[in-house]
């Protein structure tokens, strides 16, 4: 809503500056967003009188025009075709100002000095005319400054109302609260209408087929009306609000519109068949032509008006083209109705349309307003287009509206705001808000509730009044007393927590993906039809095939950004996230599946560029130890990694992560396919695993063991195997044999070639022997390790490699 | 026999002198001082001597050796001495850079919801999650938000096949804690939320904190104490907080609450539109209707809920300029963190 500070002043007098204004109103809940200030748009232009045009003595196209301002004369020189002396022009005076920003100055314009310029409706943004020179009404005053006029100085105060104030989408509305919040005095203005001519009543006929959906529809006549532009100042107005002019008569009832809310609509009534209007809801696959030319196909709940035989407008939303007021129009029919709220919704949401109208009614107007309206209106187009207005006015109101009275407790009032008001100052607040109050009992009012305010109906609203108007910043600012509560939920933000710690110390950086996929991602990683993760959910409304399905991984996410960042000259690309993701209910009509997953990819040079180390890439390896870094911080003994095969992976670079014997994701290098089907160059490392089994066998709280008292011994042990062994399984054999006394086993070296035989591969481990209840002798160990050495080679045919 | 002490004394000592290294000293120390050494060898050899000879040997091969054994001493420290001046003068570029680890980067949104969860916690919150896909039930209808409301325009909401949403906003968990709970109630609710809407000011993806209190004698008073105190954890305590009437369906009365502009310090810049105030929270107290879903009654109890954008909130925190750069996980953008 655009609220011209000017226009307000007709209907309370306000008693502080547009800026100040707009700080009380945002401070009392009214949100002004922001202020459009017209002020000094316009200098220097003044009316002026044409008195005499001759041709440019050199050019066909332009004119001299001697122009009288009543303080003197000046000639302009003017291109415009719409010259006729007496006429009353806008003349910009040397050194004026215009809206667009243009300084009108002396010029000589083919040899003839020009002082100054007749502007035309577009360079006054009035209007799209730039062709011809404005044309003023006649008898307006000479030499006065149009700015003065038109009420050019002003300042539009830009209103983000909130869904529940329906009220102030008008001047009235506005200035009421305007009044309540800076407590000025408030009365609307009387609304007088001087008929004339044969009653209406026998005239039009108003039938309310659906008194539910249109409880009240007011009718008045206006005949002989002429149909031709509107007052400049009305016309400024409606441009203020940002409304376009039209004619007299649309004009007549958008002024309306704004000064009162209620929507009205000007019907030609010699277009109506049978002189009636028919409220009814629309024909099964009916098709109505509104009046922006648009062909739409109604559904039966569709409110419509209709006359004797056809639809002639869509309720509340838009006129029809049937029976639209033209060039031609004589009589009119204006309506003034009130419609049911939910009805003009749907019927705009459905057919997508979004009017002044049905923005009103669809956040509801006052049923007690409608007749008002329609008479002010009637009267405006009686003044403004040589109407007359017909005697008496068609109301149909079969059942009259009605709110219960609400009874406000002054006790409950301070209890909800944690305030002390006193009786009379919580009366006083909703008074200024014209909300009649009585007293019932000491400190308990009983309130009227005007139908203006659709969002008043309970105590509660009462108090929020209240509040607003005492001011927010009024009422004390105190910390609540609540007893301490030792309930706590399933949170598993300490697993969390941890979980970024050690991800952050293996220098990954976190990345935040949207939870919706495009489809094509998912497709990329080739999963077998009976994955469930292959069947992800789409979404039904989505904003483009970018964000088309839920994720069901959160690998793809994590492969756009690796190309995301490729393509930026990114290629040290670490990143892990952690987050859900979504799989479709197991039973029909539950909520989907939402687990937490993580996913960290890996992908460029496995240090950081320095002189100080080598300069390759990451692989396989480091993934892996990633995860079993993270393993380790959670002093998980149960990660089992397997060889796996997964179709996104590199055959024979997959590893199935298993937690207690389930297994909850993958890790591996990406398949080449998938990369190339990403456009990603190179090489990608990643894992991807579901994280609750992984919290649930995870602990964080440490135990502590005992530490050893005797003395550790290292040895190491060279090995040669056969290059298929699994070096893991090597290492187990070892624990095995000597399960006592073996503390910690190391695989430190691992190498083939040069040396080794052929289809061979040395195997070196460091071995530290330790005995918590003595230290231990040369003589145990070396039993010890030559029992190790029999069961590899018992094992692995293993063979101890000379040093 | 003298003159070859003395032979065998200058011999030694020219030996040990020449020692590069403590083995080195060690072997030629052997060589001459050990039990087979030269000098042991020879002194073997002293009772061969002639009665009137054997004072005067005797005492000049006992000279020898205390003699020999000092020189291995006096070399022992001069290698000790040479090899830490040789330490000493080694020089390394000390400007070389040192060998970096790869530092991490946590997610500007993660670090700001943790600042918010912890000042909660701080104030006795309790965090709770719910679901991110959700029924129209508790994101709309019992947040006093039927169908058809306007309200509901100002969410432009994503649909599931099956009637399901994503939630709009964190106060869709509100409901779901106060149906399995009695009073008190007084939690928090991070999370991803969801509007289909994408522009330069809007992804269709976003976090948000839902906080919700419910006990006996709650008030708007609290309502602003604990908020200001919020505000003042997270930006400062000097920094302005003011409350402004706003609309919710689910509170009533409502707030919005703003705080001086940290960019301009309220003089008014572009980022506050000139007003010097920035909008940070909405609130309100928990609307009576919103009781009545979980069957609580509204005359025993009352209580308050607000909402918070996280994105809003570190963009301010960090002074970064486009919300689009949250997600797109530039590099460049994540190491700032």
């Amino acid at each position: 809503m655009r609220v011209s500070f000017a226009w307000l002043q007709e209907f309370v007098k306000l008693d502080r500056p547009p800026e100040e204004l707009a700080e009380t109103l945002t401070m009392g809940g009214v949100e002004v967003g922001h202020l459009d200030d017209w002020r000094g748009r316009l200098r220097g232009v003044v009316v002026a009188r044409l008195v005499a045009v001759t041709p440019h003595p050199k050019a066909e196209r332009l004119r001299l025009c001697t122009v009288d301002t009543g303080q003197g004369r000046s000639r302009v020189v003017c291109a415009a075709a719409n010259l006729h002396p007496g006429q009353a022009v806008a003349l910009g005076k040397v050194g004026a100002q215009l809206p667009n920003g243009q300084r009108v100055e002396a010029a000589e314009i083919r040899g003839v000095l020009s002082e100054g310029m007749l502007c035309s409706s577009a360079e006054l943004e009035l209007g799209h005319d730039a062709e011809g020179v404005l044309v003023l009404p006649e008898g307006s005053p000479l030499g006065a400054p149009l700015a003065e006029l038109l009420q050019y100085d002003d300042v539009i105060l830009e209103l983000d109302l909130t869904p529940n104030r329906a009220d102030c989408f008008s001047m009235l509305g506005v200035a009421r609260e305007v009044a309540a919040l800076c407590k000025l005095p408030f009365a609307p203005p009387q609304v007088n209408v001087a008929e004339e001519g044969p009653p209406t009543a026998g005239r039009v006929a108003i039938v309310l087929d659906r008194p539910d959906l249109c409880p009240r529809y007011c009718g008045r006549l206006i005949e002989g009306v002429v149909i031709g532009p509107s007052p400049l100042w009305l016309q400024v107005r409606l441009l203020k609000a940002g409304l376009r002019p039209i004619n007299a008569i649309v004009d007549a009832t958008n002024y309306v519109l704004l000064e009162r809310g209620q929507p009205l609509h000007a019907f030609d009534f010699d277009l109506l068949e049978e002189q009636r209007i028919v409220v009814r809801c629309a024909a099964a696959g009916e098709r109505f032509i509104t009046l922006d030319g648009v062909e739409r196909e109604l559904q039966p709940d569709m409110l419509m008006i209709a006359d004797g035989r056809r639809s002639i407008a869509l309720a509340g939303v838009m006129g029809g083209l049937n029976s639209e007021v033209h060039a031609g129009t004589r009589n009119v029919l204006l309506e003034s109705a009130y419609f049911e709220p939910t009805s003009i919704r749907r019927t705009a949401k459905r057919l997508g349309m979004h009017t002044e109208a049905s923005h009103r009614f669809e956040r509801g107007v006052d049923p007690d307003g409608t007749p008002i309206a329609c008479d002010r209106a009637a009267d405006l187009m009686a003044r403004i287009a040589a109407g007359r207005v017909a005697q008496g006015m068609v109301d149909a109101y079969p059942t009259p509206l009605t709110k219960p009275k609400v009874r406000l407790r002054l006790a409950r009032l301070n209890h909800v705001l944690g305030t002390a008001l006193a009786g009379p100052e919580a009366r006083g607040a909703l008074e200024r808000l014209q909300l009649p109050v009585r007293d019932t009992a000491p400190d308990e009012f009983e309130v009227s509730l005007p139908l203006f305010r659709p969002d008043l109906s309970r105590e509660i609203d009462l108090i929020e009044e209240v509040a607003r108007l005492h001011g927010y910043e009024n009422i004390p600012t105190t910390l609540p007393l609540s007893p301490l509560t030792a309930e706590s939920g399933p949170s598993t933000r300490p697993q969390e927590r941890r979980l970024r710690e050690l991800l952050l110390a293996c220098g990954l950086c976190e990345a935040i993906t949207y939870s919706f996929i495009n489809a094509e991602w998912l497709d990329h990683l080739r999963l077998t039809r009976s994955d469930p993760q292959a069947r992800p959910m789409p979404l039904s409304n989505p904003l483009s095939a970018e964000f088309s399905i839920m994720r069901t991984m959160l690998l793809p996410g994590l492969l756009n950004c690796l190309r995301y960042n490729l393509t930026r000259q990114q290629s040290e690309v670490r990143l892990f996230e952690y987050g859900a993701v979504f799989l479709p209910a197991e039973q029909a009509g539950a909520l989907p599946v939402e687990l937490r997953h993580l996913a960290v990819l890996l992908s460029g040079p496995r240090h950081p560029l320095s002189w100080a180390s080598e300069d390759i890439g990451a692989d396989f390896f480091d993934i892996k130890g990633i995860l079993e870094h993270v393993g380790r911080g959670f002093r998980l003994t149960c990660l089992d990694l397997a060889p796996t095969e997964a179709p996104f992976l590199h055959p024979g670079r997959a590893l199935a992560i298993r937690c207690r014997e389930e297994v909850i994701g993958s890790l591996g290098e990406i398949h080449p396919d998938t990369l190339a089907a990403f456009r990603i160059p190179g090489a990608a490392y990643v894992f991807e695993m579901h994280l609750r089994p992984f919290f649930a066998a995870a602990s964080l709280a440490p135990r502590f063991a005992e530490l050893p008292r005797y003395p550790a011994s290292p040895r190491d042990l060279a090995l040669i195997v056969d290059e298929q062994a699994p070096a893991a399984e090597v290492e187990a054999s070892i624990r095995r044999a000597a399960p006592l006394l073996v503390r910690e086993v190391t695989l430190f070296d691992c190498f083939k070639g040069e040396t080794i035989p052929a289809g061979k591969k040395s195997l070196a481990f460091s071995l530290t022997f330790q005995a918590e209840d003595r230290t231990l002798t040369d003589e145990m160990i070396n039993e010890q390790c030559a029992a190790i050495v029999r069961a590899l080679a018992a094992e692995h045919q293993a063979i101890l490699r000379d040093r | 026999m003298r003159h070859k002490l003395e032979l065998l004394r200058d011999e030694a000592a020219a030996a040990f002198a020449a020692a590069r290294s403590e083995a080195d000293l060690q072997q030629v120390k052997g060589r001459y001082l050990g039990p087979r050494g030269l000098v042991t060898g020879l002194l073997k050899h002293l009772r061969d001597l002639p009665a009137e000879e054997l004072p005067l040997v005797g005492r000049l091969a006992n000279e020898v050796k205390l003699f020999l054994e000092g020189q291995v001493i006096a070399q022992r420290q001069r290698l000790k001495d040479e090899r830490l001046s040789a330490r000493m003068s080694q020089q390394l570029d000390l400007t070389l850079p040192g060998r970096r680890p790869w530092l991490g980067h946590q997610h500007p949104i993660a670090i700001v919801q943790q600042e918010i969860e912890s000042i909660f916690i701080g104030l006795g919150f309790e965090i709770v999650e719910g679901p991110e896909v959700e029924l129209d039930y508790y994101n709309f209808e019992a947040l006093n938000m039927p169908a058809d409301h306007p309200a509901r325009d100002m969410q432009d909401t994503f649909y599931l096949p099956g009637g399901f949403v994503l939630r709009t906003h964190t106060s869709a968990v509100q409901v779901r804690v106060m149906e399995k709970r009695q009073p008190p109630v007084r939690i928090i609710a991070p999370g991803r939320v969801y509007r289909r809407d994408h522009d330069l000011t809007h992804t269709p993806m976003f976090h948000q904190v839902e906080g919700l209190l419910v006990d006996r004698g709650i008030r708007f008073s609290h309502l602003k104490g604990t908020l200001e105190a919020f505000a003042h954890r997270m930006f400062g305590p000097d920094t302005p907080v003011r409350f402004r009437p706003s609309f919710f369906p689910y509170t009533e009365p409502s707030a919005e609450v703003d705080i001086g502009c940290v960019m301009c310090g309220g003089r008014g810049c572009r980022v506050c539109s000139h007003s010097g105030w920035l909008e940070i929270l909405g609130a309100g107290m928990v609307d009576p209707a919103v009781y009545e879903f979980v069957n609580y009654d509204s005359e025993e109890f009352t209580g308050f809920a607000f909402g918070m954008g996280i994105e809003r909130i570190a963009m301010l925190r960090f002074g970064i300029n486009d919300l689009r750069l949250f997600f797109e996980n530039d590099l460049r953008f994540l190491r700032q963190f």
